[in-house]
């Protein structure tokens, strides 16, 4: 019984105090700093932050695909179902790539190898992971390419054949392919025609709902956020300075950052003249403001802000806040 | 009214100076081209104070002493004549150094203009001259040298003439793909209605563009000029002997290969350590001016 | 994927024509009277006169340049030697297989070496063998064929006793001549590779596919190789053309009667109709080889492929 409460309590994924830098021209770049957050099961988690706040990097350090000539994962912990990802040899981890957890690139016209077949770039990863014969994973390809509203006709086309969001659709056709529990999706209407968005981001939904799979959605867009998103975690400066339900995230935004990014989206309902953006740029992650990172361009920033770093402050159940200036 | 055109000249004539005092330093950072610049730097020393340097003329024969073997006072040993071969290395670098130089101005001069000429006129003019450069790179490099050396003779002049030819190809292209770059972009229309006549244009639009492919290619071109051009002079085509050029003197040491090999290590080295030090400098160049290069 | 080769066919021949323009051009102002030499000195001005105007050397530019196109390109002939009075295109002709299967076997060499060569320094990069492989590809990239050829004679043949220097007989001989010539196009090579498979391992379909959980192994050899080679595959052509110069050296070196040598000595008697018909003939082979080159470029890049199939509508 008591067994049976932890598994369900225990959360799928379960990152803890991660910390990446990347080494350039000699200068170190903090890309992330101290990230926690947990997923469950089934569940939808929206990263959102503005381009540069290192969301990228989370979901890359998750799948440990960032550039090792240039990036570290210094310390941290990513445990799923038990497994810390990041003590794992790395012939474990191919094991559970494209497998167990799966991603979703931001820019199709540069994610798809242009000297092979769509259909084979996503029949390798099903006999890699299933191990069957190259006809059963022919087969299981079409019906994957069919699933995302490609004619199975189309397997023995080159990515250049195909438009941006024909191209999208065979990315999470292959990320999709072994049925991952987990998928990590980086921005993946960013690069399209407002046009299709709409429509990949329905499929998307709709082969999550069908596959259940937990899912991390990495996106700027407060819109999509609210379409597809179970929980919210605002990411600022390599920080998550709010995490909650979503319900908590849009009724009640705490972080003056948040707070700012909602007040900066023109509303269409009432008659705005001006825009409100965010006062100021954000920090150069090489260089890092003392403190709470956001506290140059916050409103309500004291000298306290500006001294200690800011731990994180639970409002309500699973609302989360890193400011002790909330109202 | 005066005041602000005069704060304006400063501050871009202090913007065009850093960025190549900049690149020179980015380049000085590369090992291998510093290493290069300084090999180089002593060839051309060596080559220029020949006569200070030496303490046998290159053509003083002494037919008692031939073949002698490398000692305290001829490092490099003597050739077949008993000519010291250290003096003979040191003169050969003025052959090689002055063809690479000339071919390459020669090759520069005409590439860069027909390049010009190209680019702007466009249509017709285009198409037919690259046809034209097309011809001249579909025949390899060292048999159209040899075609015009033929025609022209042994010399200096001529040979540099024969190198330079087959080398104006790339410069032509380089001018004509930058003018058709700055052509096509916004870049045109911005300077347009900031009436920008065309001399402003070329200096500050089209050579700033070019200019680093050009030293490039210059660089590296150079490099292959003496490399074909000795290998002139070891046919029978280009200098010859007793011209101390490097590739005749390997071209008369390799009779005597087995029983004096000496006649082969030193200018052999000479080559290929002019053509290295180019080259090094070359590949540091093109890491420092290709912004894509990043480690 | 024929509209495709046509296509190259039809730049070929206008460059082909253009060559053989150019280099007897070239050649047409060479100076001196070749009567003299094919007669010999004991010849009265009366017979070099009527000479000349059997050889047709009286006829003005355009008249002897559409002959000898009409002859080289209708009746394959390149002319008499002025020495020998014998026919070039069937010297041309026999000793074209020894050059022919000499270069092919030199290519072979630096893309055997040179590629496995290139790729390895890349997936080391800034390593120690990444380091040292390059170190060594630019030196050998700097040392002059004739040099590397005489070094190599040193070692192997006079010192070590391995190998012939001279002759054209056995596979034996041409083993020496081969290393010799590849050298420069392997260290060239080399070089070409590893900076391709550096450029090609940082694009994003590189990470795609290690998010697959393909192994290392195959995301650097299926994936990133097929790319890297495809600029590889011009640059090889480049090479070869400087692979034909370096043969007229080796050619000369080791005696092996092949068009280059057969080339010098028309240079060095005098026998211009020999130069002309041999540079043309290797300019030629040259430009076939980089018709070739073009065709394999075509099978191997999926993205010019297609371009000639009935296009499908993009969906």
């Amino acid at each position: 019984m008591e067994n049976e409460k932890e598994r369900i309590i225990t959360p799928f994924l379960s990152v803890k105090d991660l910390v990446v830098e990347y080494t350039s021209e000699g200068e170190v770049i903090h890309a992330v700093n101290g990230v926690s957050f947990a997923l469950q099961r089934g569940r939808t988690l929206g990263l959102a932050g503005e381009t540069g706040a290192g969301k990228t990097t989370i979901a890359k350090s998750i799948l440990r695909i960032l550039p090792d000539y240039s990036a570290t994962i210094k310390s941290g912990e990513i445990m799923v179902e038990g497994q810390d990802l990041l003590k794992l040899p790395v012939k474990e981890m191919q094991k559970i790539r494209g497998n167990k957890i799966a991603m979703i690139f931001q820019d199709p016209m540069t994610a798809l190898n242009p000297v092979l077949t769509v259909g084979k770039q996503i029949a390798e990863a099903i006999r890699l992971h299933y191990g069957v014969s190259k006809k059963e994973a022919d087969k299981r390809t079409i019906e994957m390419l069919e699933m995302v509203g490609i004619t199975g006709e189309r397997f023995s086309e080159y990515p250049h054949q195909f438009s941006g969001g024909m191209k999208q659709r065979v990315v999470i056709a292959m990320a999709l392919a072994c049925r991952p529990e987990l998928i990590l999706a980086d921005e993946p209407t960013t690069a399209l025609d407002v046009t299709i968005q709409m429509q990949v981001l329905e499929m998307i939904k709709n082969l999550r709902n069908e596959f259940n799979t937990a899912m991390i959605l990495i996106t700027h867009d407060f819109g999509i956020v609210a379409e597809v998103c179970d929980d919210v975690a605002v990411v600022y400066a390599g920080e998550i300075v709010e995490s909650g339900s979503k319900e908590d995230i849009f009724i009640r935004p705490s972080h003056p950052y948040t707070q700012g990014l909602f007040a900066s989206i023109p509303r269409i309902d009432s008659d705005t003249k001006r825009l409100n953006p965010i006062v100021g740029m954000p920090p150069s992650p090489v260089n890092l403001p003392q403190g709470c990172h956001f506290s140059p361009r916050c409103p309500r920033a004291t000298d306290e802000c500006r001294g200690e770093p800011i731990a994180m402050k639970e409002l309500t159940p699973g609302h989360f806040c890193r400011c002790f200036r909330v109202e | 009214m005066s005041t602000p055109k005069q704060a304006k000249a400063p501050t871009q004539r202090l913007k065009k100076e850093s960025q190549s005092l900049t690149t020179f330093k980015k380049v000085l950072q590369n090992k291998g081209a510093l290493l290069g610049m300084i090999i180089i730097c002593i060839i051309i020393f060596c080559a220029i104070f020949a006569p200070w340097l030496s303490s046998y003329g290159y053509a003083d024969i002494d037919v008692k002493n031939m073949f002698a073997k490398p000692s305290w006072e001829h490092p490099f040993g003597r050739d077949e004549l008993g000519r010291d071969i250290l003096s003979r290395v040191m003169y050969g670098g003025r052959f090689s150094l002055q063809i690479g130089f000339y071919a390459t101005a020669i090759a520069l001069v005409f590439g860069i203009t027909l390049g010009s000429i190209v680019g702007y006129c466009g249509g017709n003019v285009d198409t037919v001259i690259m046809r034209i450069m097309d011809v001249i790179q579909a025949v390899p490099g060292m048999l159209l040298s040899i075609s015009i050396s033929a025609v022209l003779g042994t010399g200096m002049i001529e040979m540099a003439i024969a190198l330079g030819v087959g080398n104006i190809a790339p410069f032509s292209r380089i001018l004509r793909g930058s003018i058709l770059t700055v052509r096509k972009s916004e870049y045109l229309d911005a300077a347009r209605a900031d009436n920008t006549g065309a001399l402003r244009m070329i200096t500050k639009h089209i050579l700033p563009n070019s200019i680093s492919p050009i030293i490039v290619q210059a660089t590296l071109g150079c490099a292959n000029v003496i490399l074909i051009a000795s290998s002139l002079s070891f046919i029978g085509v280009g200098i010859q002997p007793p011209n101390p050029e490097w590739g005749a003197m390997l071209s008369a040491g390799r009779a005597y290969i087995r029983d004096y090999p000496h006649m082969l290590i030193f200018p052999g080295m000479a080559i290929a350590l002019t053509v290295l030090s180019l080259n090094l400098i070359g590949d540091g160049l093109r890491d420092a001016l290709d912004p894509k290069l990043k480690k | 994927m024929w509209i495709y080769i046509l296509k190259r066919l039809l730049w070929m021949i206008p460059i082909i024509l253009g060559v053989t323009i150019l280099i007897f051009t070239i050649m047409y102002f060479v100076p001196g009277d070749p009567t003299s030499t094919i007669l010999g000195a004991s010849a009265t001005p009366a017979e070099l006169a009527a000479k000349r105007e059997e050889l047709g050397l009286n006829d003005p530019y355009i008249t002897r340049l559409l002959n000898y196109l009409k002859d080289v390109f209708l009746h394959f002939d390149f002319g008499k030697s002025y020495l020998t009075s014998r026919s070039i295109s069937l010297e041309l002709l026999s000793r074209f297989p020894r050059t022919i299967l000499m270069c092919a076997a030199c290519i072979g060499i630096a893309m055997l070496i040179g590629i496995p060569l290139g790729v390895n320094a890349a997936v080391h990069h800034g390593g120690a063998w990444d380091t040292a492989s390059m170190v060594l590809a630019l030196i050998g990239v700097s040392m002059p064929v004739f040099w590397v050829a005489m070094l190599l004679v040193l070692v192997f043949s006079l010192y070590l006793g391995w190998l012939p220097s001279v002759g054209y007989t056995s596979i034996q001989h041409y083993i020496l001549p081969c290393i010799a010539n590849s050298f420069s196009s392997l260290a060239m090579q080399a070089r070409q590779t590893r900076s391709s498979m550096l450029e090609v391992i940082r694009s994003d379909y590189i990470t795609t596919a290690r998010a697959k959980g393909l192994s290392e192994r195959r995301v650097v050899f299926g994936h990133a190789l097929p790319n890297a080679l495809i600029p590889v595959l011009t640059i090889a052509g480049s090479n070869f053309g400087k692979m034909l110069g370096g043969t007229v050296v080796i050619e000369t070196i080791f005696s092996i009667p092949g068009i280059g040598s057969y080339m010098i000595s028309g240079v060095t008697g005098r026998d211009y109709p020999v130069v002309q018909g041999s540079v043309i003939f290797l300019a030629i082979m040259f430009g076939l080889i980089m018709l070739l080159v073009d065709l394999l470029y075509a099978a191997v890049d999926p993205r010019i492929k297609s371009q000639y199939y009935r296009k499908r509508v993009k969906g």
